[in-house]
């Protein structure tokens, strides 16, 4: 069935069986010479591991054939840096060819061992989902590297380039004290360069090779509810552009509206009306006559296909380019553009115009509006024309083509008028003939990511506690519901409410189960009976005490309380939930926890204990604003989700009457 | 000691065949959808599955011919599909293989929708790439999408898969797979060699193997399979899975006594070969004994001496020892002049300077339970694939095991305990059942010093110890994950998980002087431990379990539940309460016991001073070698472990002092 699991199990079972052995006592090439010898910096101690060169020389010759080639070295200074020590390269089968790819690996006591191609692990880079893929990747490791291990490498790739535009991350999360890029290209081509997230550097030029370089660049933790590292480090931005002429290499752009106007060109025809994709677009809006309730339909449709990924031809842009739509309906399966192309094209038999929309998944800030090209997505999905008068979330407003109303045919439990977290606020493209431009996708506000709780619940004078609860979740706490309901068996499903329910103590016995799921509405209702006999705690056979919070959210911001170093991204929350309990007779309250308040311009928290007439209620409810806050501020944000866990773990004391 | 022989690849093997399915003869055509087939709403076998195997069909044909041994299955399975979720999961199909020898040929998948209408896999559907490569091995792949997949629909495929050089030999078949399966079907055709039999063992399944042969070919039919699921604390899934097991052999079902019997001589003969002394053997043995006052302390001088002496690889592959620089060894007398080899040399080692110092010696081989449970009737050594020397000390024989360098001297793996293993001898090998050490041999120690502040926060400093058992599981917890994972392996192993918590400076220390024994060290940071309620502080003592969940907390049980050893837990934890605060109420939890099974005992007491509170928790689990639970006891069971998790959330009330006045 699915298979991811084939390349890391099997690449995992061949590298057991162990590769040639190694060529001990060999001779390092001279360029590493100097840096084997270079001293280790005091403040990289706690690095894990030190870059000391990482470069790329990227040639491209008359012809437009471009050989790239990547030194680097790095020395492991902990344990937990070990995976530094290692080595890999990215290629496209049929249209690239990988040469020279070399390592060398220098251990504590000085004893060299030379790895080559017989040593490499080539694999698919099949993901899940994916059929069959031109993506490989071809990686030399370390054997057992201990701190103070050296290791480099060296490689070249020979290719025809689709896209004259390259990228250069200066350094991953480990510290690196050079990192450069250089750039030789044909007389008269000229590059344009960009850098992200530093100061400008200016390009050292020497005859027709231009260079980049950074030096001394601190390590860039990976850390809990951030952007990725590769969205954090300075990274550069080249499209070569010809002085005269074709370009040197393959297509350069200069503007949005350009990149828009080539993709369109090259997924056109595969939305070729036809008259099965007019039957099943009439089918599936018969009787629908509202643009809305046609544009649901359609897209329920699509998300339901199932996802088939067959990455071929990539290098001659095939990766661009969906399979035709009437195939993908045949066959009932595609990926996330097929979807797209399908969708659009069964919007246009429906009378609704769309468009595709590549956009980048899983760095809401990846793509940067100054440098146009296609390679700075990875993902497709639909922009619509708003129907008049919708008003939902997802609807991007200031557009050259009017008001949009963005989908993403591909995650099959978001719902229209939703967008996955890491898209919303995201830059994508409109993909049209005319008019294509950049377009900034919309934020849904913390309400319509909302989820709201109401427990119904009494309380024994053992401490058991029998109780119903309700929870509706509307926007993005939904579609996590509604994935866990959907990707579970009923009985696992089972299994984790009642994992989830454990936190009211052992011996947790649910009783009805009910899930609900409206996504026409955008809305998952979860009822569930359950009945908690070791609940609250007897203190010296007088008072009794309980948290009438304690189920807190599945899924909700925990913060560790370390020293951050990079920024901390929120997503847009809210919660609400009420408790009631009845309290057992012959008990009073005897201490009720202080009122929790808490306001920041990120987000508010409060929640309040109340006892009247037998019963306890308990109220709680915090909203996040989405928001990218700086380390210096993870203090605050900390204070912020202590104080919304600290409501959950306040405990109401009873004492016997 | 512990080899991992044709046991250990049955996981691989099951693997292949649960998750690659796949297909049929390839000269046949598709049998028929009967209307009954079609109309299908929900699961037959499990309602509510997902997606349903109607059958799951295997022709095994072993042939030796002119061009060599060859193994053809044909596989032929038939899936109806229920759910999206169903239909996401069926629609692709990989096939994953070795290159070297295996051939995937003959694919032909179809999907019926729930009108009966049939949407064939296209030709040139079916793509083939090598997913891995290294060296000259390469793994190979076929994958083709299931077009048309909807619930309703019903998906079939079909594929041939010849296996060169090999035989139905030593490999795993499993009837339970990953979807629930209303009929699985293995047709085998053996070799045809004058006295070469294919034997099969069925597990945990009435599968029926039909006496008569069609086209040669014997059946072996299961019905009404569920789908495998896990569990926690569930025994190896070998002993819980329903499978069967094919290999051949030139010896004819006979009785267990007779097979084993042969089957000890036989090792008795290549181990007296292996282990005989020479004479420098024995003034080796002799000096390394000299002075023992008995023979328990000849053999634990002798364990310590081997596991101080001997350099052990763990491997036994020829490129891995030469490139420790150690050379292969024909016999115990290779192995300690080099003084280094494999486990199997270190064992064998401390045997032949055992028999040289004049203790009565003999090979032990044992089943490791770590993959499935053995008993005698299952005929074939490599289910003994471990094996361990025993010496006969006080009219006893006791195994030892010197390569398990991570235990006492005296102890066993956990995989070896409690096992029928069969004492081997040259004319009277008979089976003995190895020990089980009891909880106090394997403890898990936690001590923390810590201070709680006016905000709830304990700080301060934990010491783990891990002895026995536990201190062979840490051990291999941190080969897995190196140093890297240090903090989360003892976090794990000292069940301090919180979302809240922080571990600062992890540290292992080894105590020469205590080689059987790991010790940890860490500062750790608890936030919000003790909870304000207004005036007064509640805090919960155990702090290692207080906010854990407990350990069971499914309604429903499938397997028994399986602890791999006994162990005991202590915790000593010393809180400094805040200044200004003074307790105000104080219960010691009431002792939980499950008789001759499990105990757990708390204690909370404060110092004179009224500044410090002592938390004392001791569980002992698995007395009288109670491990295993069959799955009618699961709720006694859960209940025991509930009742503990209560009394770990005990909580004790602090007041400001000048409050409580």
């Amino acid at each position: 069935m699915k298979g991811s699991w084939a390349v890391c199990t099997v690449a995992a079972a061949l590298a057991a069986a162990g590769p040639a052995a190694p060529a001990h006592g060999a001779s390092m090439p001279d360029w590493l010479k100097p840096l084997a010898a270079l001293a280790t910096p005091p403040d990289s101690a706690h690095a894990g591991a030190w870059v000391l060169l990482h470069e790329r020389q990227v040639v491209v010759a008359p012809g437009k054939r471009v050989a790239t080639t990547e030194r680097g070295a790095v020395r492991v200074l902990e344990a937990r840096g070990k995976a530094a020590a290692a080595c890999a390269v990215r290629y496209l089968k049929r249209t690239s060819e990988v040469t020279g790819l070399r390592a060398w690996q220098v251990n504590p006591g000085g004893d060299l061992v030379a790895l080559g191609g017989k040593h490499a692990l080539d694999i698919a880079l099949a993901g899940e989902g994916t059929l069959a893929t031109d993506a490989r990747l071809r990686s030399l490791m370390a054997d057992d590297p201990r701190p103070g291990t050296l290791f480099a490498w060296e490689w070249t790739v020979e290719e025809r380039p689709l896209l004259a535009q390259w990228e250069w991350p200066f350094q991953g999360s480990w510290p690196a004290a050079v990192s450069r890029f250089s750039l030789t290209l044909p007389e008269g081509a000229e590059p344009e360069a960009r850098i992200f997230n530093h100061e400008p550097v200016a390009a050292q030029r020497s005859g027709n090779t231009w260079t980049w370089e950074l030096r001394d660049l601190p390590g860039v933790p990976v850390e809990p509810d951030g952007p990725q590292v590769e969205g954090l480090v300075p990274w550069l931005a080249v499209t070569a552009r010809a002085g005269t002429g074709d370009n040197p290499a393959g297509a350069g752009f200069s503007g949005w509206e350009e990149v828009s106007r080539w993709l369109h060109e090259v997924a056109a025809a595969q939305a070729a009306p036809r008259p099965e994709l007019g039957a099943r677009a009439q089918q599936l809006t018969r009787g629908l006559t509202q643009p809305l309730d046609r544009i649901r339909a359609i897209g329920r449709y699509v998300q339901d296909l199932n996802y088939v990924h067959i990455a071929l031809g990539t290098g001659f842009g095939e990766g661009y380019r969906p399979r035709p739509a009437a195939e993908v309906l045949q066959t009932g399966y595609g990926d996330c553009k097929d979807k797209a192309n399908l969708m659009r094209t069964l919007l246009a038999e429906a009378g609704v115009e769309a468009w595709l929309m590549p956009v980048y998944l899983g760095d809401r800030r990846h793509v940067r509006e100054e440098w146009p090209g296609p390679a700075q997505f990875n993902h497709c999905i639909v922009a619509i024309r708003a129907p008049e008068g919708v008003e939902l979330p997802s609807v991007a407003r200031e557009t050259p083509l009017g008001p949009l109303l963005v989908f993403d045919p591909t995650d099959p439990h978001c719902t229209l008028g939703d967008l996955p977290d890491s898209e919303q606020g995201s830059l994508a493209l409109v993909q049209a003939p005319s008019r294509g431009a950049l377009v900034r996708l919309p934020v849904a506000p913390a309400d319509a990511c909302r989820q709201e709780r109401r427990i119904r619940a009494t309380l024994d004078g053992r401490g058991g506690l029998a109780a119903r609860l309700h929870e509706r979740s509307v926007g993005q706490p939904a579609a996590e519901e509604r994935r866990l309901l959907r990707e579970s068996s009923a009985s696992d499903y089972r299994r984790v409410i009642e994992s989830w329910l454990a936190v009211a103590g052992g011996g947790v016995q649910v009783g009805e189960l009910s899930p609900t799921d409206r996504p026409d509405e955008g809305v998952f209702e979860l009822e569930v009976e359950f009945e908690a006999p070791l609940f609250a705690r007897t203190i010296g056979g007088r008072l009794l005490s309980f948290r009438p919070g304690v189920l807190t959210p599945r899924g909700a911001l925990a913060l560790p309380d370390t020293l951050r170093r990079t920024p901390v991204e929120l997503h847009a929350r809210s919660f609400a939930e009420s408790v009631t309990v009845g309290l057992p007779d012959g008990w009073a309250v005897d201490e009720l926890p202080a009122r929790v308040e808490m306001r920041t311009d990120f987000g508010t928290v409060e929640a309040d204990w109340r006892a009247e007439s037998g019963l306890l209620r308990f109220h709680r409810a915090w909203s996040i604003r989405p928001a990218l806050l700086p380390p210096e501020r993870y203090g605050e944000v900390r204070r912020f989700t202590a104080a919304l866990h600290g409501a959950g773990q306040a405990a109401v004391v009873l004492s016997r009457r | 000691m512990t080899r991992r022989a044709p046991l250990g690849l049955l996981p691989a093997v099951s693997f292949a065949l649960a998750g690659a399915w796949a297909i049929a003869r390839a000269a046949a055509d598709w049998e028929p959808v009967s209307p009954e087939e079609l109309a299908l709403a929900q699961a037959r076998v499990e309602p509510g599955a997902d997606a349903e195997a109607l059958f799951w069909k295997v022709w095994v044909d072993d042939e030796l011919s002119s061009t060599g041994l060859r193994s053809t299955r044909e596989h032929y399975v038939r899936v109806k599909v229920f759910t999206p979720k169903g239909a996401g999961d069926w629609s692709q199909v990989h096939i994953t293989f070795p290159k070297r020898d295996v051939r995937i040929t003959d694919v032909r998948a179809r999907t019926i929708r729930s009108d009966g209408s049939a949407v064939p896999l296209e030709r040139g559907a079916v793509f083939s790439e090598t997913i891995a490569r290294l060296g000259g091995e390469q793994v190979r792949r076929r994958s083709f999408a299931m077009p048309s997949v909807a619930p309703g629909a019903i998906v079939e495929y079909r594929y041939r898969e010849t296996r060169y050089d090999q035989a139905a030999h030593w490999e795993r078949f499993d009837f339970q797979l990953e979807v629930p399966a209303q009929k699985v079907v293995y047709y085998l055709k053996p070799l045809s060699i004058p006295d070469l039999y294919l034997r099969q063992m069925t597990f945990h399944v009435a599968a029926v193997t039909s006496p008569k042969q069609v086209d040669g070919y014997s059946e072996t039919v299961a019905a009404n399979q569920r789908a495998f699921r896990r569990e926690p604390h569930m025994p190896p899934e070998g002993q819980q899975r329903a499978w069967m097991l094919l290999y051949y052999t030139d010896e004819r079902v006979g009785e267990p006594e007779r097979f084993w019997s042969q089957f000890g001589r036989d090792c008795t003969k290549e181990f007296d070969a292996w282990v005989r002394a020479d004479d420098d053997v024995r003034r080796l043995a002799r000096s390394i004994i000299a002075g023992a006052a008995d023979d328990e302390e000849r053999v634990k001088r002798l364990v310590a001496w081997c596991r101080r002496e001997m350099r052990i690889v763990r491997s036994y592959d020829r490129d891995s020892l030469k490139a420790a620089g150690v050379r292969e060894n024909r016999n115990a007398r290779d192995a300690l002049r080099q003084r280094a080899g494999t486990p199997w040399d270190a064992d064998r080692a401390f045997a032949a300077l055992a028999r040289a110092a004049g203790l009565e010696t003999r090979e032990l081989r044992v089943p490791s339970h770590s993959a499935l449970f053995f008993n005698r009737s299952m005929m074939h050594g490599a289910f003994l694939s471990s094996f361990q020397v025993t010496v006969r000390l006080g009219g006893r024989w006791s195994g030892f095991d010197p390569q398990a360098t991570s235990l006492p001297w005296d102890m066993i793996p956990w995989d070896e305990e409690a096992q029928p293993a069969l004492l081997c001898d040259g004319d009277s090998s008979r089976f003995i059942e190895t020990p089980l050490a009891g909880p106090e041999r394997s403890r898990l120690g936690r001590a923390a010093t810590l201070s709680l502040d006016e905000g709830g926060t304990l700080e301060g400093e934990v010491r783990l110890t891990f002895e026995g058992h536990c201190n062979e599981s840490v051990r291999a917890a941190l080969q897995d994950t190196s140093e890297i994972g240090l903090p989360d392996v003892l976090a794990q192993e000292a069940a301090v998980r919180d979302d809240e918590f922080t571990l600062r400076e992890p540290r292992v220390v080894t105590d020469a002087e205590r080689p059987g024994t790991l010790l940890g060290t860490c500062r750790v940071k608890l936030p919000e431990r003790a909870t304000p309620t207004g005036r007064r502080l509640l805090l919960e003592p155990s702090v290692f379990h207080a906010r854990v969940e407990p350990l069971f907390t499914a309604a429903e049980r499938t397997h028994p539940v399986y602890f791999r050893y006994a162990w005991e837990e202590r915790d000593t934890v010393r809180v400094r309460l805040p200044e200004g605060w003074k307790l105000e109420t104080l219960d010691t939890p009431r002792p939980v016991e499950a008789t001759g099974v499990a105990r757990y005992q708390a204690q909370i007491a404060v110092s004179d001073d009224g500044r410090e509170l002592l938390y004392l928790r001791t569980l002992r689990v698995g007395e009288n070698g109670a491990i295993y639970f069959p799955v009618e006891d699961y709720g006694p069971l859960r209940r025991f472990w509930d009742l503990v998790h209560e009394r770990d959330r005990v909580a004790v009330t602090l007041v400001r002092a000048e409050e409580q006045r």
